[in-house]
């Protein structure tokens, strides 16, 4: 069976753009509720044509795969998979605002193109020139990770030879209104919220830049606590390793109590003792934020170790293998295992 | 004739996001589509709205979207016989 490799990932986010200064420097967005994205100067990458049709996530969606495309060395990718929370808001809202003060004439058929959930998929695909397998995920917060499922079930079972993967959303004022009332994010002793654009090229050929691979991807809903030990079993027995061999977890808590509490439960009840991490208080929180974890994860692995930012106290020095565990509302649950290659 | 051209110039500079021009840029007899302002299909149905939203005009077909949008002042002289606002 063909194993995964990832060849390339990169990201748009609140920290510096295409950069990894944050593992040394992260800028820190302590007592915001909603953070901007710190967006390249994209005038020195695309035509002002490309420019002028594209809203931001569509931008972002699109520098990111193709930086990922060039840092892996390949001419392109066999599929595009992507993962996304409600797709390109910016460009919904605009059409809703459009309906509501044009009593529903008069509407800009761009904001109404762009405004679908699997725009960013397309103009990736497009922006690649990739005529192959095509998908987009909505699947709230596991959205990012079915797209890694997918594109890993694919890779692995020899249906394609690469894909770009990512995860895209936006957070606006108004979204970040809806989501604070619903209690998703905001919340007193939170973090801050972000919108989020990462991404990367996986492939069953390992480049010089690939320093880990998926080993194993499980998404479970569980009813109870043996299926979600199960399932943790099932992706430690697929990885080839025991539970005393990871390094580290990375986590989806955010600072949100009722959200974090379930972690800590689940993560007791798993029997781990290895160092818990997470980085939303580095990229904010959305519903495609895991991606930034996966980002994260990989450059632990580029860089030989886990850096200071994400244990919150000492470096831990060459990872072998760390657990990807994000879970929705209790219920649904993902497993991402990466290992050192 | 020449406020209405440098309205209509300035109207689809912010209706197709062309934000590195300045009306001055655009010379009124050049074709909007293909080797002038190199506009396609999709800003074809903006300007269509444009049209209808602002000056009242509703095109009927394709064709003779076609011909109103060959260059700036065509589409001027077209608003200025058939606006009904």
């Amino acid at each position: 069976m063909p194993e995964v490799y990832v060849n390339s990932f990169c990201q748009i986010s609140v920290q510096n753009p295409l950069s990894d200064n944050w593992t040394i420097e992260p800028k820190c967005f302590e007592g915001k509720k909603l953070v901007e994205l710190c967006d390249p100067d994209y005038k020195k990458y695309f035509s002002s044509s490309v420019l002028r049709r594209n809203g931001n996530l569509l931008r972002r969606a699109m520098l990111v795969s193709q930086t990922a495309v060039e840092m892996s060395g390949l001419q392109g990718v066999d599929a595009v998979i992507t993962g996304t929370g409600l797709g390109a808001v910016e460009n919904t809202e605009a059409f809703l605002k459009q309906l509501i003060y044009s009593g529903e004439e008069f509407l800009k058929p761009s904001y109404f193109m762009q405004s679908t959930h699997n725009t960013a998929s397309s103009a990736v695909a497009i922006h690649l020139k990739c005529n192959g397998y095509n998908s987009t995920y909505c699947q709230k917060s596991l959205s990012f990770e079915s797209a890694m499922l997918d594109a890993f079930l694919q890779i692995s079972g020899s249906e394609i030879k690469s894909a770009f993967v990512g995860g895209f959303d936006e957070v606006t004022p108004d979204y970040f209104t809806i989501l604070e009332k619903q209690g998703y994010l905001g919340g007193a002793m939170s973090g801050f919220a972000a919108s989020s654009a990462a991404g990367g090229v996986l492939s069953c050929v390992k480049n010089s830049e690939a320093h880990c691979k998926v080993a194993s991807v499980n998404m479970v809903y569980c009813s109870n606590n043996k299926d979600l030990i199960d399932a943790f079993e099932k992706t430690l027995t697929e990885s080839g390793i025991k539970k005393n061999e990871l390094t580290a977890i990375v986590s989806g808590m955010d600072g949100m109590p009722a959200n974090d509490e379930v972690y800590l439960q689940n993560l007791c009840q798993l029997g781990v003792s290895c160092p818990i991490l997470k980085v939303s208080h580095i990229f904010g929180e959305c519903y495609t934020a895991s991606a930034y974890a996966f980002y994260a994860a990989v450059e632990c692995f580029k860089a030989e170790k886990i850096f200071s930012v994400l244990t919150a106290g000492n470096e831990l020095v060459n990872p072998q293998n760390i657990l990807l565990y994000r879970h929705c509302n209790n219920k649904n649950h993902s497993f991402i295992l990466l290992k050192k290659c | 004739m020449d406020e209405l051209i440098q309205q209509l110039k300035q109207e689809i500079i912010e209706t197709l996001n062309l934000n590195d021009l300045q009306p001055s840029d655009i010379n009124e007899n050049d074709p909007l589509f293909g080797d002038g302002l190199g506009l396609d299909s999709i800003d074809a149905l903006e300007l269509i709205v444009l049209m209808e939203k602002n000056y009242g005009i509703k095109l009927k077909d394709a064709s003779e979207a076609k011909n109103v949008f060959g260059s700036i002042k065509i589409m001027a002289n077209f608003i200025a016989e058939n606006r009904t606002k």
